[in-house]
């Protein structure tokens, strides 16, 4: 498996501009800029988490939505 | 004199314990118009300067203690919470009464039918005095809040009382009121339990009704007691505890009769520690505390396994996931239409959970199945709870943006609040913090105990063993006293 390049922040600021269109969040120049920094290290670290769920082993696993013992 | 009337004597009515007031009210020892007088006025005194509240109730409290103690002396005592003052987190609904979750956008949002929690209170007695300021509709660990103010830490005014049930914590540690509700997705009832030394929990997922409460992130909301002892713990949780008929997500599984096993101890039990998770990332002297804790267990008679979970580490991206994504779906019109009525640091933080994919949240969920699952082996043959910090480090001065762990590891404060607490909020096991301990700055410090589903009983036991050997959770700060 090739290995998965993190994420950076010029891409993350070009994803939030995109997400903020397309969602209709019309985030203004400086609050997506304010959003950045945190965005860049949230979104490789969810990137990373899931790639540790997506081995074989984890084949049976469901997402958690409600908790049902 | 019974056992609880002997702890009493002495005590001031603030300084009461819930267990100690409701037994001295059924003894007609305690007036309820009495008790709830003195909570209103330290309300007044000090609940400003903490901003600790949303909003008090004076005649509707003091109607509640009159018809209180009308019924005792008619012989008729509804509960075990009989003229007891409770304060309730903002985010809990109750009839008639302002509910925002301390925010703007439902300043004016007054609920028609009390939360199934605050119905089973009332049902028990209790006189809902006040509601609580908190962290803007609970998404955040410090209860600094843009509208009511940033909830003040008794212990030292200019720290946070963390959160987001930081008024709960506050009152409760400045003995403004014997016990209150919080609530918890990421920590938010063992958070500010542990910086404002008192005792609480967060329930198994589906253990006590969340029907009425306003949500957070759905799929992790849980509500819980905090209160200055385990004792006071578990007597609320038995009347909150129980299957909701109408809805709020409970299970039908029996609920134990948690005060006649508290006094079992813990002689025999394991007890996990995770060394390669709990004891790192964690300020020195809340290791100690830890270290010393478990130390106070052996001497109980329980033995330490030390385990290992793999990929642990990643409970904090799966709960930063879902503990954003959630509440931005909820929020997701409001933040369209009027963002400016939010607070900026919520507002940030709905913004924020827009960007996450769908499989992002997706692979967060599944990520929870596969580490409840690592927990649930462990509880089926090696361990009968796990001890860990609550906190990893204590109180730190409001305001603070970032927290170094350890040398060179800096976190933003949100995920570094949530180190501990997330494995909880993510697995949906029970979560109990007990006062352990303080450090060089005389801060308190908070030991979680995590245990099996519906195993609050255990993790009880275990609090209040060890509560009968140490004295942390008679330390009172001294602002107040």
């Amino acid at each position: 498996m090739s290995e998965i390049k993190p994420l950076d922040s010029k891409l993350v600021e070009s994803y939030i501009d995109t997400v903020s269109r397309i969602a209709k969040i019309n985030l203004a120049d400086d609050r997506q800029k304010a959003h950045v920094k945190d965005a860049v290290r949230l979104l490789n670290d969810a990137n990373d988490l899931s790639k540790h769920v997506s081995a074989r082993e984890f084949i049976d696993i469901s997402p958690v939505t409600v908790y049902r013992w | 004199m019974t056992d609880i009337s002997k702890r009493a004597a002495g005590k001031k009515l603030y300084e009461l314990t819930v267990a100690e007031a409701s037994q001295l009210i059924a003894a007609g020892e305690v007036s309820p118009v009495e008790l709830t007088e003195e909570v209103l006025s330290r309300i007044e005194k000090y609940g400003g300067e903490l901003a600790a509240f949303t909003s008090v109730h004076p005649e509707e409290a003091l109607d509640v203690a009159k018809a209180s103690e009308l019924m005792l002396k008619a012989g008729h005592r509804l509960g075990p919470l009989h003229g007891i003052p409770i304060a309730v987190k903002d985010n809990i609904s109750v009839a008639g009464r302002v509910t925002s979750g301390a925010s703007k956008i439902l300043a004016d949002y007054v609920p028609k039918e009390d939360s199934e929690v605050i119905k089973r209170l009332r049902s028990a007695g209790a006189n809902l005095v006040a509601n609580t300021n908190m962290h803007e509709l609970a998404w955040g660990g410090t209860s600094e809040n843009p509208h009511f103010g940033s909830v003040k830490n008794p212990w030292d005014l200019e720290r946070i009382a963390s959160g987001s049930s930081g008024g709960s914590g506050a009152a409760v540690a400045a003995r403004l009121v014997p016990a209150a509700l919080g609530t918890d997705t990421g920590g938010s009832v063992r958070l500010p339990c542990s910086v404002n030394n008192l005792s609480g929990i967060r329930p198994t997922i589906g253990r006590v009704s969340t029907r009425g409460i306003l949500p957070l992130a759905w799929s992790m909301d849980t509500c819980g007691p905090m209160t200055h002892t385990v004792e006071d713990t578990a007597l609320l949780m038995q009347i909150m505890a129980g299957v909701d008929s109408a809805g709020g997500g409970t299970a039908d599984v029996a609920v134990c009769n948690y005060l006649d096993e508290l006094n079992s101890g813990i002689s025999g039990m394991r007890i996990g520690v995770i060394p390669s998770y709990f004891y790192e990332q964690v300020q020195p002297d809340v290791l100690k505390a830890l270290k010393d804790s478990l130390d106070v267990f052996k001497e109980l008679g329980a033995q330490v396994v030390e385990l290992d979970i793999e990929n642990i580490d990643h409970n904090i991206s799966a709960l930063m996931t879902v503990e954003s994504a959630e509440p931005s779906a909820f929020h997701q019109r409001w933040l369209r239409e009027s963002p400016e009525e939010y607070g900026e640091n919520v507002r940030f933080m709905f913004e924020q959970g827009e960007l996450y994919l769908a499989t992002h949240y997706i692979q967060a969920q599944r990520y929870r199945a596969i580490l409840r699952s690592q927990f649930l082996d462990c509880f089926n043959s090696k361990v009968d709870f796990f001890a860990l910090p609550t906190l990893p480090f204590t109180a730190p001065i409001i305001g603070t943006p970032e927290v170094e762990l350890e040398p060179g590891v800096i976190r933003p404060m949100l995920e570094a609040i949530m180190r501990f607490t997330g494995l909880a909020s993510v697995t949906g096991l029970p979560g109990l913090n007990i006062q352990g301990g303080f450090d060089r700055d005389n801060l308190p410090i908070g030991i979680q105990l995590l245990g099996s589903p519906f195993g609050e009983s255990v993790l009880f036991r275990a609090g209040h063993a060890f509560q009968q050997v140490t004295d942390y959770h008679l330390q009172a700060p001294e602002y107040g006293s």
